[in-house]
């Protein structure tokens, strides 16, 4: 029982890290918006995913270790930490969204904008210097 | 106790003159003046308090406070200490610094952002008293990049891309050199410790040179390659000449007071009171300086020749002019430390006159170039007098401060390792009579010009001579003679001089 | 006393948070009125802390009666009375400046079209500098954490009251602070798991006692590259240059001043608090040393480059932050020789303060120069000195500090990097030093100088010609609300000049509550 469960948490830190990774790589080379923001939030969830397995595990093992020591054991700081990042992620995402809502917008309301060259295009061309 | 709030205070006067001027408008002409003329004079009269003190009584007022921390606990300290050299040099700056500031007035009446030059000309006092005060290598190092800073906007004063050229070029050099001193001291601190200036040497360094010569060899290089940009030695002249574009009063006080005399003077307490000349000597690495110095005084000499604008003419004369004071402190022997340190002087009020009357020329009569300058002594006569006895003592003509200057280092030359320095001397004097006398017969007895061929000068009617010009020009002129003349008395700058060198070879 | 200093601690979080929440209910002006007394209020419990750290105490408050590992504690050692009497110098300056210049605040859409100035500022200001106060006095990562992301929340959404142009710019930024942010979180929550606890002080204990040192360099890594994204260490600063110069005029200073430095606190409670593994990491403090003076000599040639001057600026930021990181390999070689580590990193944190006040300064300038004249465009700025003198020389004083010319406390960092160096043999960080001197100077003085110049012709300069709406209005007269705002400016000059002089007491007051 104790090895099939110890079994579990592994195979979670695998996922995890494999939505990790998958979010990461799919926001570095995604260029529509709304996608990054959702490759954001699939990053965000592989994380959280792996703090959870990641408290599941340290209980087991250095559950000990904490109670020496006075700690309230790792499983409740790793909680806590899951659930204000969640709530985090959640205010970015929110941000994130009504940017875009904007720039969208502005994008529709504007039709080609052939005005001034905008601050991010110029940084765009920094890029290549 | 007074005594040794007094440096800082000295220093402090010219920051608050340049606090109160910045914000006044430009209408406030005469207010302007008036607390920048007051601001000079307290300063020349609190230097000659600090004389009879400093030199007389042997005393050393001395402020400091911790400034950088070091690893060990103990901070590094600014220090602001009046030793006779320090004194020395102060006492040179205050009094030009006044008569720059009349002439300042003069020359800038009814021209735009005088508030902002004249601020930044107190500030330019400021870090030249401050350097010449500063007790250490580092409050050094500080008071030589504030002036670095602080002159850049009166060079580039004009705005017009040519002054910003020659601004650029300026603080190119300059910034570079800085940072060569900074290496050079942060490198020097890290191996001989926080290094306080003291007569004869710091011991510390003196253990370094005993321990690892190459090293403190390499370090010596350093500082004197940062120092040399400043103090124009070539090859790391070429900002000086650029920097002409700037206004006659800036020239006046780049040349004689601030910026190159706070080269040259970095380079004799570099020598004199960091290694110490014994130990710079014995490092072997004075002699190369030497060899610098010589070819520097050859090759300004030359150079001024070949300049047909008069301005032009007086900076090459000036990167030859200074480096007589290297010379002087690397010929190793008392009498040519003398002769240097004294020249560090006398080369200021000399050449001071020669740019307050270059300024008045091109004030008055419209004359940039040296062919315009044809008849000026019967237009011009008072001008004229003055600027003939600033070339006869850049010549080294008796009775004229110059000739003291370089009779003494004469005999400091035969007394050294290095008599041939004599000749260099000789032929930079001819040099200096070539360049000089033809300039002076002009003015002299040169023809009129035709009124017909040339509008500006209309024929040889006298041109006013503006007082506010004027008074200053012949107020170094007459100092020259002066200084030239009373060389013996106490308190006289060669006196001080020769207690200086003493001092050193103490 | 202690009880004054305690609340002192507890309320600089919590009074700029509370004025936030409060600040959204009232209207426009009586926001720049609260405002500007919550940042003096915070700015006055700022002394008390600082004044009791001088004394060689690191105060310590317990919130709500819980200890560690839940509870929340907050201390003030020297780091954070140094980061907090900084923070607090700069805040009331800017909140002063934002009342006095609203338009400096951004722009908003109203129905007439976009008019300067955005309400929005004041409560995501506050809550910002909440936030840096927390991250400043927080003794455990997960307030850090915490701290961290209303820092970056609020800097995001202060990017974007810039108008159109600053969505695309703060958007970019979204993405990478809150990669940044996760990746720091897989840190907290892998150290969190090995040591059970996320307190600073008991994870250091629980790390020591540790065998293996795998999982504590993971988790010091992890919170290394994250926190590397959100300080825009090379090659991860692409986004700073976009949002910093697209971000209103107030807006630019405190994200080049201080948000960028609530990471960089973090990186130092990690490195030199948390995770004891210097001997360790040392290949990642290497690492980070050589991308630092890549930093600075990629940063400087590229704001060489720049033909505006808050993209010019920008690119110092990104300069200026190399210098920190060129530090690391200095700061961990403590085994090897004694001078180096707190020489480093007290250089650390005076070029970090330094930059501060003379970074704040330098864009607050540019800003307002962008405003008045509804161009940051280098050539069109010629011959604004004459009428802006009191700008051009703040800019000049917060140039020397960014140059790192005495005296400032650049030059103080720099001084005390380059005898940290020449003590550890380290001569081609006294290089890149010396080459990033001489680079600074070449480009503050190729945004700085022009503007020094006489005008060209009739004032041409002054007429945003264009007719964009988004276009401020014309350099007309001056307000004398927007004098004083000169003046403030001003201030943060001198301020560059006169910090200059604390180097030592600096590096004196590190020394309270050193790990």
């Amino acid at each position: 029982m104790l090895e099939l469960g110890f079994d579990a948490i592994t195979w979670y830190l695998v996922i995890s890290t494999a939505v990790l990774m998958f979010g990461m790589v799919r926001l570095l080379l995604v260029r529509d918006l709304v996608a990054r923001l959702v490759a954001l939030d699939v990053t965000g969830l592989g994380v959280l995913l792996m703090l959870v397995a990641l408290a599941a595990r340290s209980s087991d093992e250095t559950g000990a270790q904490a109670a020496e020591t006075g700690a309230a054991g790792p499983d409740a700081v790793l909680q806590a930490l899951v659930i204000t990042g969640l709530v985090i992620a959640v205010a970015f995402t929110g941000l994130g969204a009504v940017l875009i809502r904007r720039i969208e917008g502005a994008k529709d309301t504007e039709g080609s904008d052939s005005g001034e060259e905008s601050p991010s295009t110029a940084g765009e061309r920094d890029r290549d210097d | 106790m007074v005594n040794d709030l007094l440096p800082l205070i000295l220093v402090l006067l010219s920051v608050s003159v340049a606090v109160v001027i910045f914000p006044l408008p430009e209408q406030a002409a005469r207010l302007r003046s008036t607390v920048n003329i007051a601001g000079a004079v307290t300063k020349v009269v609190l230097v000659m308090l600090l004389v009879p003190v400093v030199v007389a009584e042997g005393a050393r007022p001395e402020f400091s406070i911790p400034f950088l921390p070091t690893g060990d606990g103990e901070a590094i300290p600014l220090v602001l200490r009046v030793d006779p050299l320090a004194l020395f040099f102060a006492g040179l700056s205050a009094l030009l610094w006044l008569l720059t500031t009349i002439y300042a007035i003069g020359y800038l009446k009814g021209k735009p952002n005088r508030s902002r030059f004249f601020g930044f000309f107190s500030l330019c006092v400021a870090a030249t008293v401050g350097l010449s005060f500063s007790g250490n290598l580092i409050t050094f190092l500080v008071f030589y990049e504030l002036l670095t800073l602080v002159t850049y906007p009166l060079v580039a004063h004009w705005g017009d891309e040519k002054s910003l050229q020659a601004a650029k070029l300026y603080m190119r050099y300059a910034l570079g050199g800085g940072v060569a001193v900074l290496i050079g001291v942060v490198w020097l601190t890290m191996e001989a410790g926080p290094v306080d200036f003291a007569e004869g040497g710091a011991a510390d360094v003196a253990e370094l040179a005993a321990t690892s010569p190459g090293l403190a060899a390499l370090i010596f290089v350093l500082l004197i390659g940062g120092l040399g940009v400043k103090s124009a030695l070539v090859p790391l002249h070429s900002w000086l000449p650029a920097a002409m574009v700037a206004p006659a009063p800036v020239s006046a006080l780049l040349h004689a007071v601030a910026v190159v005399k706070a080269g040259v003077f970095g380079i004799v307490r570099v020598v004199d009171d960091v290694y110490g000349i014994e130990v710079a000597w014995e490092l072997g690495v004075l002699t190369p300086l030497l060899v610098i110095a010589s070819f520097t005084v050859i090759y300004g000499s030359y150079q001024a020749l070949r300049q047909s604008e008069i301005k032009k003419r007086l900076a090459f004369s000036t990167v030859s002019q200074v480096s007589y004071v290297v010379l002087g402190v690397t010929m190793f022997s008392m009498a040519a430390t003398a002769g240097g340190v004294v020249h560090l002087v006398h080369q200021g009020i000399m050449k001071i006159t020669l740019f307050f009357c270059a300024g008045l020329f091109a004030e008055a009569m419209g004359a940039h170039k040296i062919s315009e300058l044809r008849g000026a002594g019967r237009r011009m006569p008072w001008t004229s007098v003055a600027f003939t006895i600033g070339a006869f003592g850049m010549i080294g003509l008796p009775p004229t401060a110059g000739f003291i200057s370089k009779w003494q280092l004469g005999l400091g030359a035969l007394e050294s390792p290095h008599p041939w320095v004599l000749a260099v001397l000789v032929v930079s004097s001819l040099l200096n009579a070539a360049y000089f006398l033809p300039v002076v017969w002009l003015i002299w007895f040169g023809e009129t010009p035709d009124p017909e061929t040339d509008d500006d000068a209309a024929g040889g009617t006298k041109v006013r001579e503006p007082a506010m010009l004027l008074v200053p020009a012949v107020c170094t002129a007459v100092i020259t003679v002066g200084v030239g003349v009373a060389a013996s008395l106490t308190f006289a700058p060669l006196e001080i001089a020769r207690f200086i060198a003493e001092g050193v070879f103490s | 006393m202690t009880e004054l200093v305690e609340f002192s601690l507890g309320a600089l979080v919590l009074l700029p948070l509370l004025a936030a929440a409060v600040v959204m209910l009232i209207g426009h002006t009586a926001r720049r009125v609260l405002g500007v007394v919550t940042a003096v209020v915070t700015a006055g419990f700022t002394v008390p802390v600082v004044a009791t750290v001088a004394d060689g105490d690191a105060p310590e408050l317990v919130l709500g009666g819980f200890t560690a590992p839940l509870g929340i504690t907050l201390r003030g050692d020297g780091l954070a009375a140094v980061f907090l009497a900084g923070t607090a110098l700069i805040a009331v300056v800017l909140t002063v400046f934002a009342a006095l210049v609203p338009a400096a605040t951004g722009e908003h859409l109203t129905p007439s079209g976009w008019r300067p100035g955005h309400p929005g500022f004041w409560p995501l200001w506050l809550g910002c500098w909440a936030g840096l106060n927390g991250v400043y006095v927080s003794g455990d990562l997960f307030n850090l954490y915490v701290g961290l992301e209303l820092v970056g929340l609020t800097a995001v959404a202060l990017v974007a009251l810039g108008g159109r142009k600053s969505w695309d710019p703060a958007l970019r930024y979204l993405f990478i602070a809150v990669l940044g942010s996760l990746l720091f979180l897989t840190g907290v929550g892998l150290l969190a798991a090995v040591t059970g606890t996320l307190d600073i002080a008991q994870a250091r204990a629980v790390l020591e006692e540790v065998e293996d040192p795998t999982a504590g360099l993971l988790a010091l890594s992890l919170m290394t590259v994250g926190l590397g994204m959100k300080i825009a260490l090379v090659p991860m600063h692409r986004w700073l240059v976009p949002a910093h110069s697209a971000a209103p005029a107030v807006v630019s200073p405190i994200l080049s001043g201080l948000v960028i430095k609530a990471g960089l606190v973090i990186l130092l409670r990690v490195w030199l608090w948390a995770v004891p593994l210097v001997a360790e990491a040392i290949w990642l403090a290497w690492l980070l040393g050589a991308l630092g003076a890549i930093a600075v000599l990629v940063g400087s040639v590229l704001a060489l480059r720049q033909d505006r001057l808050k993209p010019l600026v920008a690119y110092s930021t990104i300069a200026q932050i190399g210098y920190w990181f060129l530090a690391f390999p200095l700061l961990v070689t403590e085994h090897d020789d004694a001078g180096a580590a707190p020489g480093a990193y007290s250089a650390i944190v005076a070029l970090a303060v330094g930059h501060m006040v003379a970074k704040g300064g330098l864009f607050a300038a540019a800003g307002y120069l962008k405003l008045r004249f509804g161009t940051d465009e280098i050539a069109r700025l010629r011959g604004a000195g004459a009428q802006y003198p009191a700008l051009i020389l703040a800019m000049g004083a917060c140039a020397v500090g960014l140059i790192g010319l005495p005296v400032s406390l650049g030059f103080a960092g720099k001084w005390q990097l380059a005898t940290a160096a020449v003590g550890a043999q380290q001569w081609w960080v006294v290089v890149v030093i010396a080459a990033g001197t001489l680079l600074a100077a070449g480009y503050l003085l190729r945004g700085i100088a022009p503007l020094l110049l006489q005008a060209p012709q009739e004032s041409d300069h002054q007429l945003p010609d264009t007719g964009d709406e988004t276009a401020p209005a014309a350099a007309g007269s001056k307000t004398r609300a927007e004098g004083a705002g000169e003046l403030l400016i001003l201030l943060l000059g001198v301020a560059t000049i006169g910090t200059g002089f604390l180097g030592s007491w600096i590096y004196d007051l590190l020394g309270v509550g050193l790990w």
